[in-house]
């Protein structure tokens, strides 16, 4: 038996303490960067006006299933180049449970604790160390294995920035989480 | 023409990077690889020292796929050094 691995992605104004977000998509299939919070919205009709940024995307990942253990997880951009003007900023890794990142009203402004150049696509052995813990991807406890059951990863927030972008669409990357399962 | 050398998360060293603030009040600053990096024009002085220090110890020592991929090549290139087994 393995696990069940989904992405999730929290949205809406921050509620709760640890903060969280308001509403919370699950079983995502890809994320969008786009001038709208939320992630139902269609991309195309929410473009970045050229030099702004992007609302952060608050994704995480969600363990369920039958499984021992989770731990070394690793999240990066690992496929796939953006063009110029492009800079995809993202969570910074996680060494301790006072490092994950806690969940604010997505807004386009830079966010400063996006610490993490993600625009380079890189080798998955370079990505940025994930933490787990049950209970919620907010939720205090985060340690580099977990044997809870559901499980969660700190969030994984990005944001797209844009300056001297040219229009349309970006490319379609990739964002990989490693974990190891047993 | 504002300058300022900060690390660039592409190419991987300090160098000078052209410094604007964009029409949303942000610091920008811009590599001459085209890499650009965003502050909040908030920031005091003091607080700007700390996230370009942090922007560097955040970023160093990133593999890029190109890279890695390079370094398989070249050790799958030294099987064409051995001779095949009789």
């Amino acid at each position: 038996m393995a696990a069940t691995f989904a992405f999730d992605q929290d949205y809406g104004t921050q509620t709760g303490s640890p903060t969280r977000g308001t509403s919370t998509e699950t079983g995502i299939a890809d994320v969008n960067w786009m001038n709208s919070g939320t992630p139902t919205d269609t991309y195309s009709s929410y473009p970045i006006t050229d030099g702004s940024n992007s609302y952060e995307n608050w994704i995480f990942g969600h363990f369920s299933g039958t499984y021992n253990q989770i731990s070394a997880g690793l999240f990066a951009h690992t496929a796939t180049a953006f063009g110029s003007g492009l800079t995809l900023k993202g969570t910074p890794a996680c060494t301790g449970d006072g490092d994950r990142l806690l969940y604010t009203t997505p807004s386009t402004s830079a966010n400063a604790n996006l610490t993490t150049d993600m625009t380079s696509a890189i080798a998955i052995g370079s990505g940025v160390a994930v933490f787990f813990s049950g209970t919620g991807p907010y939720a205090t406890g985060k340690a580099s294995s977990t044997t809870a059951n559901p499980a969660y990863t700190n969030y994984l927030t990005t944001q797209l920035q844009t300056s001297g972008a040219a229009a349309g669409d970006t490319a379609q990357v990739t964002l990989t989480l490693r974990y190891n399962e047993n | 023409m504002k300058t300022k050398a900060i690390f660039c998360a592409n190419c991987q060293v300090v160098k000078p990077h052209v410094v604007t603030l964009n029409d949303g009040g942000e610091y920008v600053f811009t590599c001459d690889c085209s890499r650009f990096v965003k502050f909040a024009g908030t920031l005091s002085a003091e607080e700007l020292a700390t996230a370009i220090a942090l922007h560097k110890t955040q970023n160093e020592g990133q593999v890029p796929v190109a890279v890695l991929e390079q370094q398989l090549d070249e050790k799958l290139a030294l099987l064409d050094e051995i001779s095949d087994e009789a």
